[in-house]
């Protein structure tokens, strides 16, 4: 077998494995299936073409990552708006809100939340600033451990419990901004 | 443990990710604390609607293929500095371009006299499904098999098939095409089932038949290289003459090919949006 044939091989055993993991995070990223298959694409074909520079042995899970999420920002932080800010006035109004609604966490769950739409939930992580972003959908859709994700973005362990906290947050006023949209909660 | 203690732990007990004492001292806090004890409700209640609501997909098994293909075809020349050394010498692409036009002039002179078929269909048996698809395909195009039911509705379409038993037949969703309808009929005994697509302008042909039996090779068979990837990966494809393209697949016991007059990886791109197999092997 040649030698370019056996890289090919050996990138094919070690590499694609992981597609559905870097799709699916293409998929919560993007929003769009469409997107999400180019951006899975590219990320291969560049991971192809720096195969050399992997060093075997290493998470290469989170180095396919680290490709994919470069490529992500080169191509659609341009387009986004960059709302890297947390809306606090609008978190506040949250809590208010729901301290009027409800005592109880679980009737919250049950009438906010659990009337919503899956698209919805989808939509509003998507709505996300992609660094809370990227730690919500690491924890709470792929279940890494806070170290695996430490290690995938390249961020302390103290940084990851932040960005989760305040990823979290974010995440409950736009779904309470869905619910409204929806009559779930009255408007004020 | 005060308040902004508490907000930078509290994701690591959602997340049973703190030590013993770190949890014990914020569930000591939250007791005390109702806006805290609130903020830790909420967090456990958003994590879990986003853990149940957003499931993970497996992703589409024409971009697996699609990748792999992309692979072999993009990364092959820039791995060939040999030869791209030699293409940059100077003369060399004039001196290449005479050679191939002698060489193609002699081979014209050669089978001139002979009665060219042309390329479009592969000179394979009657018993390759390649070869029928691509007969098939053309019958379609030119009107000679038209479809026992038209319809748009898969569901109506399936309906011909019920009396197949051997493999299921599957009438996909494609992207940019439109269902037409559906065709049965037998070869040496064997079932055949055939969808019909148009794309744009163009018709898209699928055939269906039974795995296990072209596997066996004695009613209906397949190239070597075809049947070897196919047994490899769960697909093959290949660039025809004229434009056209066929790609071939395994979903469960049935085999189907999908002919067009596209590349390859546009007639994947249309098949990527139907619910197509896992079992590439990957």
């Amino acid at each position: 077998m040649t030698l370019l044939k056996q890289k090919q091989r050996e990138f094919e055993r070690e590499a694609l494995p992981h597609m559905d993991f870097l799709y699916n995070y293409a998929l919560r990223m993007t929003n769009n299936p469409a997107d999400a298959e180019d951006l899975a694409q590219e990320t291969y074909l560049k991971a192809y073409r720096f195969w050399d520079q992997y060093e075997k042995g290493t998470n290469i899970r989170a180095w396919l990552f680290r490709i994919m999420k470069n490529s992500y920002i080169n191509r659609y932080r341009k387009e986004s708006k960059e709302p890297d800010t947390v809306d606090y006035d609008e978190v506040k109004e949250f809590y208010n809100i729901i301290r009027e609604e409800s005592a109880d966490a679980n009737d919250l769950q049950e009438t906010v939340f659990g009337n919503l739409l899956d698209d919805d939930v989808a939509g509003a992580i998507a709505g996300l600033p992609e660094d809370f972003r990227t730690v919500v959908i690491l924890c709470d859709i792929e279940g890494l451990t806070y170290e695996e994700i430490a290690e995938f973005v390249d961020i302390p362990l103290g940084t990851v419990r932040s960005r989760l906290h305040r990823g979290r947050k974010l995440l409950r006023s736009k779904l309470l901004h869905y619910a409204k949209k929806r009559g779930y909660v009255a408007e004020e | 443990m005060d308040c902004d203690q508490f907000r930078e732990y509290v994701s690591g007990a959602v997340d049973n990710c703190l030590k013993k004492e770190e949890l014990e001292s914020l569930l000591e806090h939250a007791g005390r604390c109702p806006v805290c004890r609130y903020e830790y409700e909420m967090e456990k209640i958003t994590k879990s609607v986003v853990h149940s609501r957003v499931k993970t997909v497996s992703a589409p098994v024409a971009l697996t293929y699609l990748i792999t293909e992309q692979l072999r075809v993009d990364i092959l020349p820039a791995r060939a500095p040999r030869i791209r050394r030699l293409f940059e010498r100077p003369y060399f692409r004039p001196a290449l371009v005479f050679g191939a036009a002698f060489v193609g002039m002699i081979i014209i002179l050669s089978f001139s006299d002979q009665a060219t078929s042309p390329p479009s269909i592969p000179s394979l048996a009657s018993n390759d499904v390649i070869s029928q698809s691509v007969t098939n395909y053309r019958a379609v195009v030119e009107g000679i098999i038209k479809p026992q039911l038209v319809s748009n509705d898969p569901e109506m379409v399936k309906g011909i098939f019920a009396s197949i038993k051997d493999f299921q037949v599957l009438v996909p969703k494609m992207k940019e095409c439109k269902l037409v309808g559906g065709v049965m009929n037998e070869f040496s005994g064997v079932q055949l089932a055939h969808v019909l697509y148009t794309h744009e302008a163009d018709v898209v042909y699928m055939y269906q038949t039974c795995w296990e039996t072209v596997m066996a090779g004695d009613k209906l068979d397949l190239p070597r290289p075809a049947k070897q990837e196919l047994q490899r990966t769960g697909w093959y494809s290949e660039e025809l003459p004229d434009g056209h393209s066929i790609v071939l697949w395994k979903k469960g016991r049935t085999l189907c090919s999908a002919v067009a007059r596209m590349s390859k990886t546009n007639l994947l791109a249309c098949l990527s949006d139907a619910e197509l197999p896992t079992d590439t092997g990957w």
